[in-house]
């Protein structure tokens, strides 16, 4: 009778600590794949937040004359390239490589960011650069665009300007 | 007995089964859809682009293929593929209709075959004669990655 009982605690115990081996292991299987799925959202939101902020920013650049329309490093409330739309003026990019890299950085709404602007031309050669110098790089994304420059006297005026490449890089 | 417990660990397969697929089916679709918007955005952003500079610039509308080709192998980084048809429309005052199309004009670099993706990007302009307009054209360019 005593035995019996036993054998009837023991097939409970036994039963019971399986299941609880078979919820541990996917209570840990869940968790290890949730912890999976949101470090890995963790990192795309990153990602899409710096490729994001690299599109933005390279539209801004190439499609707007900044405000005021003809702003210097003095009076700059935003930054613009453009004398129109794909056009990229000597002396917008000139006043722009001329600004302290914290304030083009604020205007840009790129703070937490390292940057990159680059002129190419078609083989390659860089016309212009501008930017910080890469290093503890976790994410980075470079936007390419095609604009006219107009880099000299010469291309002021009628002259439609240069086909340049504009490289804009953005890292964190 | 034994029937009921074979139920209970049917009711456990079943109940893993199901949450093995959704965390599977989760973390493998998240994060793929999102990378595409990125490259689609670029590419659709550098295909707008070409178009904009080969206006201004005055490639589009020599209407010459072998020039527009000529600019398009400068240009396309080696990953792109583009072709660009130009339709012009010649303007006859008085005539019904007033616009009739006079020209086709498909530029195409490199000679690659189009896939089922592609961007597409559009874009107008007149040309002019003696200061005057004579044409109207439409240029429609679909680029993909090769």
């Amino acid at each position: 009778m005593l035995s019996l009982k036993k054998s009837k605690g023991q097939l409970i115990t036994v039963d019971f600590i399986l299941a609880i081996t078979i919820l541990i292991f996917i209570i840990q299987l869940s968790m290890s794949a949730w912890n999976k799925i949101v470090t890995g959202l963790n990192e795309k939101d990153q990602r899409t937040e710096i490729e994001s902020l690299a599109l933005s920013v390279s539209h801004l650049l190439i499609k707007t004359p900044g405000i005021p329309g003809d702003w210097n490093s003095s009076d700059v409330a935003a930054i613009g390239l453009a004398e129109e739309s794909n056009v990229l003026t000597h002396e917008k990019v000139l006043n722009f490589t001329s600004l302290d890299k914290d304030n083009a950085k604020k205007l840009l709404g790129i703070q937490n960011f390292g940057f990159i602007f680059q002129l190419k031309d078609v083989n390659g050669d860089v016309l212009v650069e501008y930017g910080d110098s890469p290093s503890n790089i976790k994410e980075s994304v470079v936007v390419r665009r095609l604009v006219l420059y107009k880099h000299s006297d010469s291309d002021i005026g009628s002259s439609p300007g240069n086909i340049t490449f504009m490289e804009f890089g953005l890292w964190k | 007995m034994q029937t009921k417990g074979l139920a209970f660990i049917l009711d456990a397969l079943l109940a893993l089964t199901i949450a093995v697929i959704i965390l599977t089916a989760v973390y493998s679709a998240g994060p793929r859809a999102q990378r595409d918007y990125f490259i689609e955005g670029q590419l659709t952003d550098f295909a707008n682009d070409v178009l904009v500079v080969l206006d201004k610039n005055e490639s589009l509308s020599t209407l010459d293929v072998d020039e527009i080709e000529s600019v398009l192998e400068e240009i396309l980084p080696d990953s792109y593929a583009t072709e660009i048809k130009i339709y012009s429309y010649r303007y006859a005052s008085g005539s019904t209709p007033p616009f009739s199309l006079e020209k086709t004009v498909t530029a195409k670099y490199p000679d690659a075959s189009m896939p089922n993706e592609f961007v597409r990007a559009e874009r107008s302009f007149v040309t002019f004669d003696a200061g005057e307009i004579d044409r109207y054209n439409i240029a429609e360019l679909e680029m993909w990655l090769r």
